[in-house]
């Protein structure tokens, strides 16, 4: 199970940049006009996106927020220039829709100011996970567990070989010379851990 | 292969080729955008992003409005945003183009009503000779005896200065007045008000004259 402080120490590594490396490949193709690589982007980030702005209007509204969000981020993708990393700019298309449909309703914004730097920093806001419903957060520990569970039950060149990955956060040309074997072959142990993963998650998110 | 380039494409170490293959993929066939979509869960469950068992998909309905409004007449608005928010910058620079003309032309009103004004003062036509405009301008500092030391203060400079020429003195300051608010109008607004306080004070009223029973060294307010 990704403990919280294998979770700290994932963060700590430089994760971000091989992400942000994609996210401004898939960027400059969107911004070329194509929506498959948009639809990559919302794909990857929607669920941070509903996590972040339900918790500026409620769970019911978040998705029809989340939604305007990435209609808002793809109006305004011409003017992207990169100068920050993509999903803290679309953090803050995200919070502002969220304010917007706030003012919209006549109700007040939460008095709870989110720092546009958590984007950078955790790369979600864990900080406001309190106004979680118990039902998330039961999900959310089940599916850590669940996670854990099947990674200690894989065979250990794939176990070692996705820790590395998700828990140290190594490179696969790092991970092919700390296990001694082809690149490749990493890229699929990894592989192959994952859908195991996806297999065991299945159950739970349908 | 297509999958195991999504989990490369999941941890970076993507080719730009193999990001082409995959958008191929995707238009080809659904499930991959899908099995794409449960690999960045896995991810942001397992960091610790709250999921929802009915968690929904928002993708399909972003994509059905982008393409919507792509087909709309109005598809140039994603430019016409683009643009004018780059325009943006430039229009906040033209302000001070637009205010440069409006403040010169203010100052030398300015200038140009308080010259007129002394000119009447300076012939001795005094209020009579333009009613509608002077007369309000000229009641405020006949007034203004009231209020003794403006003038001892201004009396006190001089008199340590020339002690016996008060009328030099007062051309002098006014010169200087005038000098000053000009360059200061130059620079913008700032000197209209404080050119006409002056011009309004100054009008009909020595600036450097001993005010009878005045002590001579000045009073401290």
């Amino acid at each position: 199970m990704p403990s919280r402080g294998a979770v700290g120490a994932r963060e700590a590594r430089p994760r971000h940049m091989s992400d942000n490396n994609i996210d401004e490949q898939l960027v400059k193709r969107a911004q070329a006009g194509d929506e498959r690589a948009f639809e990559l982007l919302v794909r990857k980030y929607q669920y941070k996106i509903v996590q972040l702005v339900g918790r500026l209007v409620g769970e019911a509204e978040a998705p029809d927020v989340a939604q305007e969000t990435f209609v808002r981020a793809w109006r305004a993708l011409p003017g992207f220039r990169g100068q920050s990393a993509f999903y803290t700019w679309l953090y803050r298309i995200g919070i502002n829709t969220a304010k917007n449909s706030i003012v919209s309703r006549g109700r007040r914004p939460a008095d709870q100011d989110i720092d546009i730097a958590d984007a950078e920093l955790y790369g979600h806001t864990e900080h406001l996970s309190d106004v979680d419903t118990p039902e998330a957060q039961l999900l959310t520990e089940e599916i850590k567990l669940r996670v854990a569970a099947t990674i200690a039950a894989l065979p250990p060149d794939l176990r070692k070989a996705i820790t590395l990955r998700e828990l140290e956060g190594l490179s696969y040309e790092e991970i092919a010379e700390a296990m001694d074997c082809p690149i490749g072959t990493v890229r699929s142990r990894i592989f192959r851990a994952r859908e195991a993963i996806d297999a065991a998650l299945k159950p739970l998110l349908e | 292969m297509a999958k195991d380039s999504l989990s490369a494409l999941l941890d970076g170490e993507c080719s730009p080729g193999e990001i082409d293959q995959i958008l191929d993929g995707m238009a080809r066939s659904p499930d991959l955008g899908l099995a794409w979509s449960r690999l960045c869960l896995a991810r942001d469950a397992s960091e610790g992003v709250r999921v929802r068992k009915d968690q929904p998909c928002i993708c399909s309905g972003v994509m059905a409005q982008i393409q919507v409004q792509a087909q709309m007449p109005s598809a140039p608005v994603t430019r016409a945003v683009h643009a004018n928010t780059a325009a943006a910058p430039r229009m906040r620079r033209r302000w001070p183009g637009y205010w440069k003309p409006l403040a010169g032309l203010a100052a030398a009103a300015s200038v140009a009503a308080v010259a007129f004004t002394l000119g009447l003062s300076g012939r001795g036509v005094g209020t009579a000779g333009a009613p509608g405009l002077v007369a309000p301008q000229v009641s405020t500092p006949v007034s203004l005896p009231a209020m003794p030391k403006r003038p001892r203060y201004l009396q006190a400079v001089s008199a340590t200065s020339a002690g016996s020429q008060p009328a030099v003195q007062d051309d002098e300051l006014r010169n200087y007045l005038i000098e000053h608010s000009n360059t200061l109008a130059d620079r913008g607004m700032g000197a209209t008000l404080s050119y006409a306080r002056f011009a309004a004070h100054s009008i009909g009223e020595p600036l450097a004259q001993p005010a009878a029973g005045a002590p001579s060294g000045g009073e401290q307010p």
